[in-house]
């Protein structure tokens, strides 16, 4: 097995992963986010030492030797390289597993109320405007705490960064039994809606403990299976409230204040379990390890500045505000919509509306799939397409949603509604990580606090105020959701090409130059942008198959030739 | 042959129109004779749960004769708590809907007695589900095959008139509200616990 050299400890570990992951690229490997879920590596595992074009010095696999071997195949950071999807060994998979469990509590919490609103609008004599509100508050203090979370991670580590948001949100859920006014209760939801921001500390979790190859499916499975929270809420609180109002016989006012124990218990119990049984990084917690080591940390602000200039970000932050942003707004006003319109009883409502924010346990997963599928033939481009025609088609069925007179089209057409808007939002991260490499954090921030603002215009436009029935609403959006889609037409990488528009003959439109613009020349001198140098290299599977011209010579780069499995290849002068 | 054709579709079309005018579904509020007349006893902020409300009907003979009364089926009588218009504002859950089948302004039925041409009266306890609203008193006179045919309310046609209050109980108890204090403080305390407990592990070890 192969050992760290000499060479690769002068890196930095940002630079040791970047080579492990440099390795012989095959068509249907695409770059290193949202691989194929579960895709064997087994012969990236066989190589090693061989002439097939990897660059001296590179590790692949390390070895721990006798010392304390990890259940998994890590690379040199011991960041593993596969995914068991079963397993709960720590650290990768116990991590997997905490993660995607606490931010699915934080999901619950937030939509815990939703499905119980016909008793709640009762007892606190809630009117259509006030409702409306509290949906928008569930979710819009979210979009503040995910921009802030990412700096908490960077401070105290993702486990204490989760455990801060989970513990210091429960209070809101627990004293939603004392709310006695409209206000109280919209306090409450904005409160609760907080806690949301545990995508970013889901997503930085994993990013730590998971390499590149796999980071993508890894991401794509915690988010999907967590956003089920919201139809397993759906599901979970009527029945409750029917236990406590039936069985024990409280009365209806008094049922629904019980049921909110059980959110804030799951919640509770999901940060302290990842306290006890989780760690920051796979070698040991960061308080641990802040002693040892030096990293090499970007400056804030230049990070932040890459990514709010780069137009991209704020095409993919509307787009995605318009597929998971929708997903949450109908959380919130499908049992109401079954309810009232169909006359469905209150349990049967939430069981349909459930239906809705379940299917996220396949279609997001398989979004992200489908996005890596198309980009083994079509690269960029193809992924660019799927994102589009999928999400645009989502829109199509909302439209339809809302012209539906009878429940058994409704339920089909909201099914369909589901998969399109769900596979967007897992497509969406599968463009996102080849925006930028410098600010892929800050990228992955905004992107995620567009699609809650999404939510919250959302609700705000066209299911607060008594304009427009809940029906016409639902149409309205789903043109919303198209014309928010259009722009990713426009979206245009040089070296892959957009939508529209083939990718670019001129010699200067290589990978190196997209990712090497964010860096000066005094920051290329100092070496810091090596990184997104071995990225660019690995994003090469992005041209699908079309034969690219030759890539701008760097003499920082220390490839030699890199050997397309297609028979490619790519010579560096 | 022709004659035939023409006679069975015309049948159809009349047995089909029939069933419509008859099925609940389509059976309208407009369509209802307002044959009864309704006093009431209820203050204003009776207590859900211990207030109690006295509702006394009988047949308006004005309207309609107890004879016609008889003939047209006039079954049982249906008394319900109903929302008055200015607690239906931005709450589409109340709205009120000429079709019967989709009308939710009386939502909360109070009693049922069978007709008779002398009248009668209920005395209803409200229930704790009441939420807080104005509300007025309707009652449905129902025939045999469980269909709404005449009505009478309190209130007038707009309702609007005539109106009165229920105070709702507040679902809120002192045990909950400290259960809910204590949860918190223990998820607070736990999460700063579980840090300076780490710190100084740490530190120790």
């Amino acid at each position: 097995m192969g050992v760290a050299n000499k060479n690769a400890k002068a890196m930095t570990p940002q630079q040791q992963m970047e080579f492990a992951v440099t390795l012989k690229r095959e068509p249907s490997m695409s770059s290193s986010c949202n691989s194929t879920p579960l895709h064997p590596r087994s012969s990236q595992d066989a190589d090693l030492g061989d002439d097939d074009g990897t660059p001296v010095g590179a590790t692949l696999d390390v070895y721990m030797g006798d010392a304390d071997p990890f259940p998994l195949p890590v690379d040199s950071e011991h960041k593993a390289r596969k995914m068991k999807l079963f397993s709960f060994a720590p650290p990768h998979m116990l991590a997997f597993h905490l993660s995607w469990f606490s931010f699915f509590a934080t999901f619950v919490s937030s939509f815990a109320p939703a499905p119980l609103l016909p008793v709640i609008r009762d007892n606190l004599d809630l009117t259509g405007r006030d409702i409306g509100n509290a949906g928008t508050a569930s979710v819009a203090g979210s979009i503040a705490s995910r921009l802030v979370i990412g700096a908490l991670c960077d401070l105290v580590g993702p486990r204490y960064a989760c455990a801060f948001l989970l513990l210091l949100t429960a209070p809101a859920v627990f004293t939603l039994a004392s709310v006695s006014t409209a206000t109280g209760f919209i306090v409450s939801r904005f409160l609760i809606g907080l806690s949301l921001g545990s995508f970013v500390t889901c997503q930085f979790w994993m990013s730590s403990m998971f390499s590149a190859e796999v980071v993508g499916t890894v991401n794509g499975t915690t988010a999907g299976w967590a956003n089920l929270g919201g139809g397993a809420s759906l599901l979970i609180m009527p029945l409750v409230y029917h236990l406590i109002e039936g069985p024990m016989g409280f009365d209806r006012f008094v049922a629904w204040r019980i049921a909110f124990v059980v959110p804030g218990f799951i919640q509770v119990l999901s940060a302290l379990l990842v306290l006890v049984l989780g760690q920051d990084l796979p070698d040991g917690n960061y308080q641990e390890l802040k002693v040892k080591g030096e990293q090499n940390t970007d400056t804030a602000w230049k990070v932040i500045f890459y990514a709010v200039i780069n137009p991209k970000t704020w095409v993919f932050a509307l787009s995605y505000g318009y597929c998971f942003g929708v997903e949450l707004t109908v959380d919130n006003i499908l049992t109401s919509y079954f309810f009232d319109r169909f006359d469905l009883p209150l349990h049967t409502a939430g069981v349909v509306a459930s239906t809705f924010g379940l299917a996220n346990i396949v279609t997001r997963p398989f979004g992200g799939y489908l996005s890596d599928w198309m980009a083994q033939n079509l690269g960029m481009r193809g992924r660019l397409w799927a994102l589009w025609s999928v999400q645009t088609a989502g829109g199509m069925a909302c439209i339809f949603l809302g012209r539906i007179g009878h429940l058994a089209g409704t339920i089909v057409v909201m099914i369909v509604f589901s998969c399109f808007a769900e596979m967007a939002a897992g497509a969406t991260f599968g463009v996102i990580p080849f925006i930028s490499r410098r600010s892929l954090g800050v990228i992955s921030g905004i992107v995620g606090a567009g699609g809650i603002l999404g939510a919250v215009l959302t609700q705000l436009i066209f299911f607060t105020s008594s304009a427009y029935s809940t029906e016409t609403g639902i149409s309205l959006m789903g043109i919303m959701i198209i014309c928010c889609t259009f722009p990713i037409i426009g979206v245009y990488f040089p070296q892959w090409g957009g939508m529209l528009r083939p990718a670019s003959t001129s010699p200067s439109a290589t990978e190196e130059a997209y990712y090497l613009r964010e860096w000066s020349q005094e920051e290329q001198r100092q070496g810091m942008h090596l990184a997104s140098l071995k990225f660019a290299e690995n994003s090469r599977g992005e041209r699908g198959k079309r034969v690219a011209p030759q890539p701008v010579l760097n003499p920082m780069s220390s490839s030699a030739t890199l050997a397309l499995g297609a028979g490619v290849q790519y010579k560096m002068a | 042959m022709e004659a035939y054709s023409h006679f069975a579709i015309g049948l159809l079309l009349c047995s089909v129109m029939l069933c419509g005018h008859l099925s609940q579904g389509l059976q309208r509020f407009s369509e209802l004779k307002n044959s009864l007349i309704l006093e009431y006893v209820a203050k204003n902020g009776t207590k859900a749960g211990e207030g109690t409300i006295s509702v006394t009907w009988k047949l308006d003979t004005a309207a309609v004769s107890a004879a016609d009364a008889a003939f047209a089926d006039y079954k049982n009588v249906h008394i319900k708590l109903c929302f008055g218009a200015v607690s239906q504002v931005d709450r589409a859950w109340r709205k009120t809907n000429d079709l019967l089948s989709k009308d939710k302004t009386c939502p909360y039925e109070m009693g049922a007695q069978p007709y008779t041409p002398e009248g009668g009266s209920i005395t209803w306890t409200v229930t704790k589900e009441i939420p807080f609203a104005f509300y007025f008193i309707r009652a449905y006179v129902t025939n045999t095959a469980k269909e709404k045919i005449a009505y009478g309310q309190t209130s007038n046609k707009q309702r609007t008139t005539n109106l009165f209050t229920i105070e709702p109980i507040t679902g809120r108890h002192a045990s909950l509200d400290i259960a809910a204090a204590v949860f918190s403080a223990f998820s607070v305390i736990s999460l700063f616990g579980f840090y300076f407990g780490e710190k100084r592990f740490i530190k120790k070890g």
